[in-house]
């Protein structure tokens, strides 16, 4: 699917949802559910918490897509959401004194259906890049986001988000390419 | 493992490890409203009860405005909201809806085919305005709505009144503007009863009109019926008057219109003040003769300007000269310079002196300029988008599309049809599919000579490409084009110079190019990427 059949998807699926179709929903989130959970866990660093967020998110879109205007950024749309849960609740943590890990730890049981590369890159990989070059390359790889779309988002200018993305795909390049050498 | 190869088995590995909860969330979703507010009237032997007893007290004629108090389904109240679409609801005093009326054409479509008999208030307001937006009815451009409370308990109205600016207030709170709200009372009356049906608007609106018309003379009920409630609001907001208990919260946008400055401009243009001139001009926004108009005051070379400019068109509706009586004009200069005409309509005028080109492009033409910028022929565009915008005052077309796999962004001017900023980078999504068509489309010349030329149509003095300016920049440079990363090029106007600005990234530099419209390097600068 080219991204323009991809925006065109998502945006009928949200002015389904306000229509109350509920086929529609689903097809949204099968959609859009890996990029919402990998931009949360990229914000808390926390899957459990990333898991918490991924179904608020949804129950926010349902709620909210009435008001969604159709303007060729759905999944901008939608990662908004995603980020001012996150922030909130970050702030929420705050009150109760527990900190956001400062490292990324991501516990991901041993999975069958993982193939050795994919391994890689959710133990080693995301683990040598810095959090924003991780949150960049998530926002393009899983989310589909554009670059001026990430920049926009994380409010970073988009020589910065370009410069990070291109670093962190040197990086695991080097990564994956030394591994698969051995 | 190439880039390519990295952003899949990234996502492949996150579309695996990602939990699956919806289920969950269906759970914890309200059912939509729209398909839950059927309500089995028919079926109900007790309601219908009711309204045979209503019809049956209406048959009688009963002189009884409000017919039976007590009885919990009469209706109580009436709200009303307008925006372009009239609609009506009217309620009973537990604020359940019991009919819903549309007041003119766009009201039916924002109705479709929506039941809300039944359903309460906040139900059929959000899914109301859900559809307004959807529908385009309520947009950056114009993002005014006209609540109307009519009850008359004037307690209860009041609290409905505050409570509905409260909820349409969060509705109307989108990514990209916010709502403006007007919020009043109407009582019904036969006289404006028979205005507002006569006009297919509600009571609120029919209020709403009557009041601006009687503070302020210039205004005729024909002239303002025809307006939005938008440009309404603009009229409140610009001084022109002041409706009574009228509450009031938000910005009415005036994006739909060129701006004071583009009005400015206009003016200046007009009246052949030289650029550069720096005027006090009293500006205004008002309405005349149903459409929304810019007002322009200037005294410039001893005679005062009045101008009434088409808020969306540009066109100069009327112009006055007359002699500035507090400064004496330098007389040898006046008469040949402007074309002074009294008091007349800018009609006699146009052709003598030299009028801003004061109609707008249509979308088809803004494309054209942007496909042959590009150098690119229409049946190879994909993902195109057209959008009217304004920035800055200044009405402009935003074009975006991709062919080739070079996705491009352009910003045209939308009355001269300049290209005011472009931007091209590659497209993500081509390449993923075939980065052979990509590289290719990146490295190959596509430049002619004979496209840049059709350049000079678009009003932009481009004589060379961004792809040759491109070109120039890496030849420059000394890196080939494949080895370049991130390159990018746009226009851009610094010191009012037109040139292209291209950076791009190679070895573990970093580029940053200034090339003139002719192809010369303007300024070349390159510093380490870290």
């Amino acid at each position: 699917m080219s991204g323009h059949d991809h925006t065109r998807t998502l945006e009928l699926s949200l002015v389904g949802i306000a229509a109350g179709q509920s086929d529609a929903f689903e097809v949204l989130y099968q959609e859009t559910h890996a990029g919402v959970y990998a931009f949360a866990l990229s914000i808390l660093k926390n899957a459990h918490d990333a898991q918490d967020i991924l179904h608020d998110t949804f129950l926010k879109v349902y709620d909210t897509a009435p008001t969604y205007t159709p303007m060729g950024k759905p999944m901008a749309w939608i990662l908004t959401i995603t980020r001012n849960l996150c922030y909130s609740h970050l702030r929420e943590k705050q009150k109760t004194a527990e900190i956001a890990p400062e490292e990324w730890d991501l516990h991901i049981e041993p999975r069958e259906d993982l193939n050795r590369e994919e391994r890689i890159v959710l133990s080693e990989g995301l683990k040598t890049l810095s959090d924003q070059e991780r949150q960049i390359v998530l926002l393009h790889a899983v989310s589909d986001l554009k670059h001026r779309q990430i920049s926009e988002l994380l409010s970073l200018p988009l020589s910065t988000v370009l410069s990070k993305y291109r670093r962190a795909i040197k990086k695991l390049e080097q990564l994956l390419g030394k591994e698969t050498d051995e | 493992m190439n880039e390519k190869n990295i952003n899949q088995t990234v996502k492949t590995s996150f579309e695996k490890v990602t939990p699956d909860v919806f289920d969950q969330v269906v759970e914890h979703c309200t059912p939509r409203a729209a398909k839950t507010v059927v309500l089995p009237t028919r079926k109900n032997p007790y309601l219908r009860m009711i309204s045979v007893a209503a019809a049956f007290l209406l048959l009688l004629g009963i002189a009884f405005t409000s017919i039976g108090y007590g009885w919990s389904n009469a209706v109580t109240t009436t709200v009303s909201l307008d925006v372009n679409p009239s609609v009506e609801i009217l309620l009973n005093r537990n604020e359940k809806v019991k009919e819903i009326h549309a007041l003119n054409e766009d009201a039916r479509i924002i109705l479709g085919d929506m039941n809300f008999e039944g359903s309460s208030l906040d139900v059929a307001i959000n899914a109301l305005i859900g559809s307004m937006l959807r529908n385009g009815y309520i947009t950056e451009l114009a993002n005014s709505i006209l609540i109307s409370v009519d009850d008359n308990n004037s307690d209860r109205a009041k609290n409905l009144q505050e409570k509905l600016t409260r909820e349409i207030e969060t509705l109307l709170q989108t990514e990209t503007f916010n709502g403006a709200i007007l919020c009043q009372t109407v009582t019904k009356t036969d006289e404006l009863s028979a205005v507002a049906k006569a006009h297919n608007i509600s009571l609120g609106k029919a209020k709403l009109i009557n009041q601006l018309v009687a503070q302020n003379t210039t205004y005729t009920f024909e002239d303002l019926v025809g307006l939005s409630i938008n440009d309404l609001n603009l009229l409140v907001e610009s001084g022109h008057a002041a409706p009574e208990n009228t509450q009031s919260s938000g910005t009415a946008s005036e994006k739909a219109y060129i701006g004071f400055d583009k009005a400015k401009e206009i003016a200046f243009t007009h009246a052949a003040v030289p650029a550069g001139t720096t005027l006090n001009a009293k500006t205004d926004l008002d309405s005349e003769k149903g459409i929304i108009i810019y007002e322009v005051e200037f005294t410039y070379d001893g005679y005062e300007y009045e101008y009434d400019i088409n808020a969306t068109t540009g066109e100069i509706l009327h112009v006055e000269k007359e002699r500035d009586d507090d400064k004496r004009p330098s007389d040898n200069q006046s008469g040949t310079q402007t074309t002074p005409n009294q008091g007349t309509s800018s009609d006699s005028q146009s052709g003598t002196s030299n009028p801003p080109a004061a109609t707008e492009l249509t979308a088809e033409q803004v494309k054209q300029i942007a496909f042959n910028h590009a150098g690119v022929t229409a049946d190879k565009v994909y993902g195109l988008k057209v959008e009217r915008d304004r920035d800055d005052g200044v009405v402009t077309y935003d074009v975006e599309f991709k062919a080739d796999g070079v996705e491009y962004e352009y910003e045209i001017h939308a009355v001269s049809g300049k290209i005011l900023e472009y931007d091209s980078e590659r497209d993500d999504d081509a390449a993923r599919t075939s980065s052979t068509q990509t590289v290719s489309a990146k490295t190959e010349p596509a430049v002619t000579e004979s496209k840049a030329t059709e350049t000079k149509t678009t009003g932009a003095p481009a004589t060379i490409t961004a792809d040759r300016a491109k070109e120039i920049a890496l030849a420059h440079a000394g890196v080939s084009a494949a080895d370049a990363r991130g390159l990018e090029c746009e226009t851009d106007t610094d010191d009012r110079v037109d040139h292209y600005d291209v950076e791009f990234k190679a070895n573990g530099l970093e580029y940053d190019y200034e090339i003139s419209f002719d192809g010369t390097v303007l300024k070349s600068e390159k510093e380490r990427d870290d």
